[in-house]
């Protein structure tokens, strides 16, 4: 194997995880794939700027999130809210618990879509895909507080559309 | 002792160190407001987890994959990456054999040779020096391991380095994680150990790039295997910030 198939397979290996936080962030599938497809093409030709032996899933992960800034500040990305045909059955979702899948990945969706673009990037890395304040203010460049604090109003504002909670924010805890 | 609500959220998030993991746990269990809370947000966490999995588990559309496959790689990569790549696993591969009883002067001798053409590749050849067969940090970051407190980094003034954590060695001597400050051919992370007055680096590998990025926002990635020396070689906790003043209050002088 090559070192270039090589790298090639270590992407293959990230697109799950990729597809998933290109769905959080755009919450279209549509937009999701081909913001994946995108990311792909600039990764591989860009490889120049990637480091063998370092994370090639944060690397791709900081692509897809610059191309969609670009998309959006470029206004090509057209936004109606998210519709009746469930985006889940558009991402090929398949399988016995399906319909119920969909509702739920649905009704998700659309609590993300009412956050603003900056916390429901937050909300991509570090609830829904997991990785640490560190790696997610490296993905995001900007500082560790930014993302503890979008972090922080994201929770709420999600806390109350999915699970429908009167939440008692952890502020007025003290 | 109170919890803050930032404190909280990174208990959620599993984000503190293991001791302070361990007191606010107690703290959640003693206050049903916190505990409440606390719940709520595991809850959150788990359905949007659960929302999302399907995504996870459903097949790749063939055009992606056949855009990962078949995108062509500019003929003009830089295969200069790669082998520096090749230097920070020989380096990597010299400090694992080091790490024996016996060190041969000649393995230690060419390990140094090789960080120092690490450090010179990547342009911060200034930052470190090869001592009586030890590799040192000198200059810029020398000064940043001896004066900056990883709590105190601020992005107006960027220093030749980021220290990621402080801690004791299994050995008693302070040891502190590093990324310098990338210049256009990437940045250098590693551990530093204070030995006498001088900070002797003991693993050194080429940091993840942060393309057009000032530095000061978000620094580079630390390689996974500085993050396993730091782990092989840790005892005990990270300090926590006021251990950290503390200990360069004592120029980083064991007890």
């Amino acid at each position: 194997m090559t070192v270039e198939d090589q790298l090639r397979a270590q992407m293959m290996a990230v697109l799950p995880r990729l597809r998933r936080f290109a769905l959080a962030l755009t919450t279209r599938s549509v937009d999701a794939d081909d913001l994946v497809q995108d990311t792909v093409e600039r990764a591989l030709r860009s490889l120049n700027q990637f480091v063998p032996d370092t994370r090639m899933d944060s690397w791709m992960f900081r692509i897809a999130q610059n191309l969609w800034i670009d998309r959006l500040r470029a206004g090509k990305v057209r936004r109606g809210t998210v519709n009746d045909m469930s985006e889940a059955e558009k991402l090929g979702i398949d399988g016995e618990r399906a319909a119920h899948a969909h509702i739920m990945l649905n009704s998700t969706l659309r609590a993300l879509e009412e956050l603003p673009q900056e916390q429901r990037e937050v909300v991509a890395l570090v609830l829904i895909d997991g990785i640490s304040y560190r790696e997610a203010a490296a993905v995001l460049e900007v500082p560790i507080g930014t993302v503890t604090s979008r972090l922080a109003r994201a929770r709420e504002a999600l806390a109350a559309r999915v699970l429908g909670a009167a939440t008692a924010g952890a502020e007025t805890l003290q | 002792m109170t919890v803050t609500p930032e404190t909280l959220m990174a208990f959620i998030d599993g984000e503190l160190p293991p001791d302070e993991q361990r007191r606010v746990a107690a703290e959640v269990a003693k206050d049903p407001a916190l505990a409440g809370y606390v719940e709520q947000q595991q809850k959150l966490m788990t359905e949007l987890k659960a929302a999302f999995a399907p995504v996870i588990a459903a097949p790749i559309p063939p055009k992606i994959e056949k855009a990962v496959w078949e995108t062509e790689i500019p003929a003009e990569t830089n295969f200069a990456t790669p082998f520096l790549a090749r230097l920070s696993r020989m380096w990597r591969q010299h400090v694992v054999n080091a790490g024996g009883s016996w060190i041969p002067a000649g393995a230690m001798a060419a390990g140094v040779v090789l960080g120092v053409l690490l450090a010179n590749s990547f342009g911060t050849g200034t930052l470190m020096r090869s001592d009586g067969g030890v590799l040192v940090a000198q200059g810029e970051l020398a000064q940043t391991l001896t004066t900056e407190l990883a709590a105190d980094q601020s992005s107006e003034r960027p220093s030749a380095a980021r220290i990621g954590v402080s801690f004791w060695s299994k050995e008693g001597t302070f040891c502190r994680s590093f990324t310098t400050r990338p210049t256009t051919r990437g940045a250098l992370a590693g551990v530093a150990c204070r030995d006498n007055d001088n900070w002797k680096i003991t693993t050194l590998a080429a940091a993840e790039p942060q393309e057009g990025t000032p530095f000061s926002t978000a620094g580079a990635e630390m390689p996974a295997s500085v993050r396993a020396a730091v782990t092989a070689m840790i005892s005990g906790d990270p300090l926590d910030a006021d251990q950290e003043r503390a200990a360069r209050n004592q120029n980083w002088r064991v007890r």
